[in-house]
């Protein structure tokens, strides 16, 4: 593992700052689902980045070593990312999973007025 | 809905019927007919182009990754735009520009609302949209795919850092016999 891992953080700030200029001088369209299908896709690549971060650490207890079939010290005397990393990204997991969880939780009630109002009637005015 | 303050929401989704729009009796009687009709397009682009479905998976992914947390305010004005073109398209770009105008306006003194994005009536934006509909529409879209790019590049980067995973952990279990 090299500084390839990094590459989806990078991107995202590089994102944010492309969104800036981009959003104001592309067609509103293009823009809006170029922004919807990046966004997803850096966000889930940056949770993979995480994982390949993190995995080392959880990867040196006896019953995850046991299941892989490796020895916990060649995990330990091996491994690519120090253990201050893994416990920093395995920390950045759980807060990500916390507010993935929250976020999905707090959108529940707004969907439930929706779906007890009556239809629209009519038709889009041409 | 039966409310002074003028505002205008699309709600859910608009496939099988779900979406629904709500205006409220404020909005409807500050608004001119050209105006109204502007408005309601507006709204209706919103549930035609399924931006419910778009707001939710930025809202989503600056959840997963909270330095991709800033797109969404882009990503907000840019879907407010997109249904200002198309509503524009459907009726006349002077009656939209006048119709957000407007309720801006009456709305400046009601801080929930303007703040609340009830007809997304942030005050900058309001004017950025107001500009951009009296200006004539853009149609770059090809620097659109840097953004993908951008992604795509990520994407492969994890998918190199993943397979770099796998022959470490093989590895490992070779270490482990010897």
């Amino acid at each position: 593992m090299n500084t390839v891992v990094f590459v989806p953080f990078a991107a995202s700030v590089l994102l944010v700052a492309l969104s800036r200029v981009l959003a104001t001088r592309l067609r509103p369209s293009a823009a809006a689902w170029a922004l919807s299908a990046a966004m997803p896709l850096v966000a889930v690549c940056t949770v993979g980045a995480l994982v390949v971060l993190a995995c080392p650490l959880p990867a040196r207890v006896p019953l995850v070593a046991a299941l892989g079939r490796w020895a916990p010290s060649a995990v330990a005397n091996h491994a690519p990312v120090a253990p201050a990393v893994s416990a920093l990204a395995l920390a950045a997991l759980a807060w990500s999973a916390g507010r993935l969880c929250r976020e999905v939780r707090a959108s529940s009630p707004r969907r439930a007025p929706c779906s007890e109002r009556p239809p629209s009637v009519g038709r889009r005015p041409r | 809905m039966d409310d002074p303050v003028p505002q205008a929401h699309a709600l859910g989704v608009g496939v099988l019927g779900l979406g629904r729009i709500v205006v409220s009796s404020g909005l409807l009687r500050l608004l001119d007919a050209d105006e109204r009709a502007a408005v309601l397009a507006h709204e209706h682009a919103h549930l035609e182009q399924h931006h419910a479905l778009l707001a939710t998976a930025s809202r989503l992914s600056a959840a997963l990754n909270p330095l991709l947390a800033p797109i969404r305010d882009d990503l907000g004005y840019v879907l407010e735009r997109s249904a200002d073109e198309a509503a524009a398209a459907a009726t006349s770009r002077g009656a939209l520009a006048s119709g957000i105008a407007k309720a801006a306006l009456a709305t400046v003194h009601t801080a929930g609302v303007a703040a609340g994005g009830a007809f997304a009536l942030h005050r900058q934006a309001v004017a950025a949209r107001v500009a951009a509909l009296l200006a004539d529409p853009t149609e770059r879209t090809r620097a659109a795919w840097v953004l993908v790019a951008v992604a795509v590049v990520a994407a492969a980067a994890v998918g190199w850092a993943l397979h770099d995973t796998e022959r470490f952990f093989e590895s490992a279990r070779l270490w482990s016999r010897r």
